[in-house]
């Protein structure tokens, strides 16, 4: 039976929460109750109530949504599914419940089979959200996003007289619905409880974490520009040849004000060894005429390679790096326990940066803003590609960029309310500027429409800024149909719209 | 904005024939009809306030100065698409539900609120959002005490009740239900649609109409919160649509938009009880979503109905059975009647008729409820929705 949490129990106050305290945005919003669920039973029978009662259900795995579409719930209920715990089941494959955070999951497929997702690195992610809008993270080029790999979802959704139904939805059974719910993003089709693989990639044993730094303190326009070029050069070339696919960085781009801004990168051979580091000193040395400090700086954000900046196992080579095993590198750094203020941009490139928007970022890194605290933004910019880029899953999957070489997410944080406009703005200031160059389609000005540059944006990197254009839903999920597709199940799957926020698929 | 209607009455009422008939529908009588001579000095009687939804840009409402069967436009103020209007019970204020899908980027209609002056004109106060995914609201009613507004909301499935300050504005949606439903009507009853709400006379229920799965709802409403009481469920396809409550109280008539036909229930209030007793076929179906009203004479001997797009129905109510029969049937040729609602004064009926972009003005006998002559007092638009505020 599951444990209701209302406005009179004393874990309201902690439970109502979202971990960005931004949301929501004033007290009325707040849901009036938290219901946690420890079996799918309880999660349908909790779900029917709320939809008998006229209420609005929205769901939360881990917490981490960036926009409000989870916590924005005024008078309604929460599902929260942190505690669902199903009995181990004699079917074949792997079955990972959505409330897991990240870093159990990778801890219990790895101990008991010595396999793992191709996920993310925050440990408190959780499963629901992160692998419902793609699933992607560091072994990502090495093996593509989770839901590449997904077999079928076990998801409740509400039929057109009100009633929950359960289903389970494989390429066979209600394929449709299947390939929506790997990759169009949470909240919009029902509540997915599980996701089952009937196979997984084995775990690397070891990786190696290595990272250089660049002080802003002598930093040149030419030399930024520099940087980033060499930095795309090589995920737009080098970077699709199968054996650097196990090789994944982090640019973090942070304002002047750091001191510092640099990369960070975790590698392993396709065999998930470290036998052959080639690679990443071939990697490293592109950089060498930039006046690079060996290490990573500390990482301002969330998404940085938390021990590329220190010494683990010292690997004998051109450059400093750590070898540890690859649980350890991936449990150990820990991630998104955090909450704080903050706010999100995305954005998926095709190609290598041009002069021009190296320039701008130049322009706006070095630029202080009167009053605005810029050291909490940094820009870290993702290698993407490898077997990612498989391009026939653009049609099994709604994960549909499938062309991008480097994905890149604006990250700003901060703690005041007092900070929350300027900081907005400026990050929004930036965001324009950058995607409204000389080359793009002023129709599509300041946003990295699909193209031949640009490959929209991540819908787990949400950005309700983005609903200023009325083009948002192809921001998403492209111009190629798949958005009609995503419409036409949620019109047969979710008739009545009962999961619904600020970006959900319309009717 | 003023515009003074002088300028063409005698012209579109060369456009506006009249049949009235109780046995011989074939009479036509033309009004031939000159309205008397007015100067816009003369002290109002009323202002009448007409929503239109032209286009964009045209789209607002619109306060006419009324004297007698001579309107005169005063003001027209943007609005986007209401779709519903609501005066406060103590006069001063006017509401608006906005049949839109977005506000501010986010997939919700609206509701406003306005300040009337002594003067007629209206001054917009504040706007609220209704509940996300609250889109295309239909219809706004407010309770008896004047401090709630209830929103049926058609595009989005839902009821929102929003409270309303002391100096008239409405405050942000206070409560939210969410309907499920579907009906057999293929295409059109796919997921619930809400159609109309009303208050009953004790201010203690609410009565709503779901068009998508024809279900005629009662609500209890005390302290500010609206609750489920009853559920009934009309024939399928039927696409439940306008309420008029009797007013004894012992009746209530809902339209339906599918089949064209009007059901009549018995309201028990007091055992909080409905009970179907019969329904009355029109054979003059409507299309799905269109606006289309009925309403019932002060008295209570009269139900007249909007139906198709060139007749209103006379019904005879029988007080003591709410049992119906066709007493007139009144056209207009060449007409799409949109909107229909009685002067304060009871005396007349106020009709849209949006092919002549016209507001008619249809006396009422005062005995036996059939309508006369019709006068055009206006022109204007696609009028969606018509309030009257008599001094």
């Amino acid at each position: 039976m599951a444990i209701t949490v209302d406005r009179q129990d004393p874990r309201y106050p902690t439970l109502k929460r979202s971990r960005n305290l931004r949301w929501p945005a004033s007290e009325a919003d707040f849901c009036n109750r938290i219901e946690l669920c420890e079996s799918t039973s309880d999660v349908a029978e909790v779900l029917q109530r709320i939809v008998n009662a006229g209420l609005r259900p929205t769901v939360r795995s881990g917490g981490h949504c960036y926009e409000d579409f989870v916590v924005n719930n005024p008078g309604g209920a929460i599902l929260d599914l942190s505690l669902l715990q199903e009995p181990r089941s004699e079917e074949a494959g792997y079955r990972i419940s959505a409330g897991k955070q990240l870093g159990d999951v990778y801890l219990d497929l790895f101990k008991r089979y010595g396999v793992t997702i191709p996920a993310g690195d925050c440990y408190a992610v959780g499963a629901g959200g992160h692998i419902s809008g793609g699933g992607y993270g560091y072994l990502s080029r090495l093996h593509g996003l989770t839901v590449d790999w997904l077999s079928a979802v076990d998801i409740l959704t509400i039929d057109a007289n009100g009633k929950v139904v359960q289903r389970r939805v494989d390429k066979q059974h209600e394929p449709d619905l299947f390939r929506a719910c790997r990759g169009a993003g949470g909240g919009n089709f029902g509540i997915i409880t599980a996701f089952h693989f009937d196979k997984l990639p084995q775990a690397p044993n070891e990786v190696v974490h290595a990272g250089l730094s660049f002080d802003w303190g002598t930093m040149t326009e030419e030399r930024f520009v520099s940087i980033l070029r060499a930095y795309g050069s090589y995920w737009e070339t080098r970077g699709k040849d199968p054996d650097t696919f196990g090789l994944f960085c982090i640019l973090d781009i942070s304002h002047a004000s750091t001191k510092r801004l640099g990369l960070s990168l975790q590698f392993c051979n396709p065999d998930g060894t470290c036998k052959d580091l080639s690679v990443v000193n071939e990697f490293l040395s592109l950089f060498s005429s930039c006046n690079p400090s060996p290490g990573a700086p500390a990482p301002a954000g969330e998404r940085a390679i938390a021990h590329a900046s220190i010494t683990g196992e010292a690997c004998a080579g051109q450059y400093p790096m750590s070898r540890r095993l690859w649980l350890d590198a991936t449990i150990g750094g820990g991630g998104g326990e955090g909450s704080g203020r903050a706010k999100y941009k995305s954005a998926y490139m095709k190609s290598n940066f041009s002069v021009e928007e190296a320039k701008c970022m130049y322009k706006h890194m070095t630029r202080d803003v009167p009053g605005i605290d810029l050291k909490g933004f940094v820009l870290a910019i993702d290698s993407y590609g490898g077997a990612i880029n498989r391009s026939q899953l653009a049609e099994e999957t709604s994960s549909w960029q499938r062309a991008s070489v480097m994905k890149l997410q604006f990250q700003s944080y901060w703690q005041n309310p007092e900070d929350d406009a300027g900081r907005l703005t400026w990050l929004k200031d930036f965001y324009s500027d950058l995607y409204s160059g000389s080359t793009v389609d002023p129709h599509y000005a300041s946003t990295p429409y699909p193209g031949e540059h640009y490959e929209g944006c991540y819908i787990n990197y949400p950005d309700s800024d983005m609903l200023a254009y009325q083009f948002w839903p192809q921001l998403y999920y492209g111009d190629q149909g798949l958005y009609p597709f995503l419409q036409s199940v949620k019109r047969r799957y979710d008739p009545n719209n009962i999961f619904h926020h600020a970006m959900s698929v319309r009717l | 904005m003023n515009q003074d209607m002088r300028w063409s009455r005698r012209t579109f009422l060369q456009g506006v024939g009249c049949t009235s008939a109780a046995s011989a529908l074939s009479k036509v009588v033309r009004s031939n009809d000159l309205l008397p001579s007015r100067t816009d000095e003369t002290p109002p009687a009323g202002f009448a306030y007409v929503g239109s939804t032209d286009d964009v840009s045209a789209s607002g409402i619109h306060v006419f100065k009324i004297c007698g069967d001579y309107w005169s436009r005063k003001q027209s103020i943007p609005s986007r698409s209401p779709i519903s209007l609501v005066l406060h019970p103590n006069q001063q204020y006017l509401y608006a539900a906005n049949e839109i899908d977005e506000h501010e980027r986010l997939p919700c209609g609206t509701v406003e609120a306005y300040k009337i002056a002594d003067n007629g004109d209206l001054t917009l106060m504040n706007r609220q959002p209704l509940s996300l995914s609250g889109t295309r609201p239909r219809h706004i009613a407010i309770s008896p005490d004047g401090k709630y507004l209830v929103v049926a909301i058609h595009g989005g499935g839902a009821y929102n009740l929003l409270p309303i300050a002391h100096d008239g504005s409405v405050g942000r949606v206070a409560q939210i239900l969410k309907e499920v439903g579907a009906g057999s009507y293929p295409g059109y009853q796919k997921s619930a649609h809400p159609h109309t709400v009303t208050f009953d006379i004790t201010g203690q229920h609410v009565l709503a109409t779901d068009e998508g799965c024809d279900r005629l709802s009662v609500f209890t409403f005390q302290n500010g919160q609206m609750m489920r009481a009853l559920q009934i469920h009309s024939q399928p396809a039927s696409g439940l649509g306008h309420i008029a409550l009797h007013p004894s109280s012992n009746f209530l008539y809902v339209s339906n938009t599918v089949d064209g036909s009007i059901d009549c229930y018995r309201w028990l209030v007091n055992r909080r009880e409905v009970k179907y007793e019969r329904r009355v076929a029109t054979n003059l179906k409507s299309t799905p979503g269109e606006a289309d009203r009925f309403i019932i004479s002060e008295a209570g001997r009269s139900l007249y109905v909007v139906s198709g797009h060139e007749s209103i129905l006379v019904w005879e109510i029988n007080p003591e059975t709410g049992e119906l029969s066709l007493r007139q049937q009144w056209s207009v040729k060449n007409s799409s009647l949109q909107i229909l609602t009685t002067s304060p004064d009871k005396r007349r009926l106020l009709v849209a008729d949006s092919r002549q972009h016209a507001l008619l003005s249809i006396p009422i006998h005062a005995e036996s409820g059939e309508l006369g002559v019709a006068r055009a007092v206006a022109k204007i638009g696609m009028a969606r929705s018509l309030i009257v505020k008599y001094i």
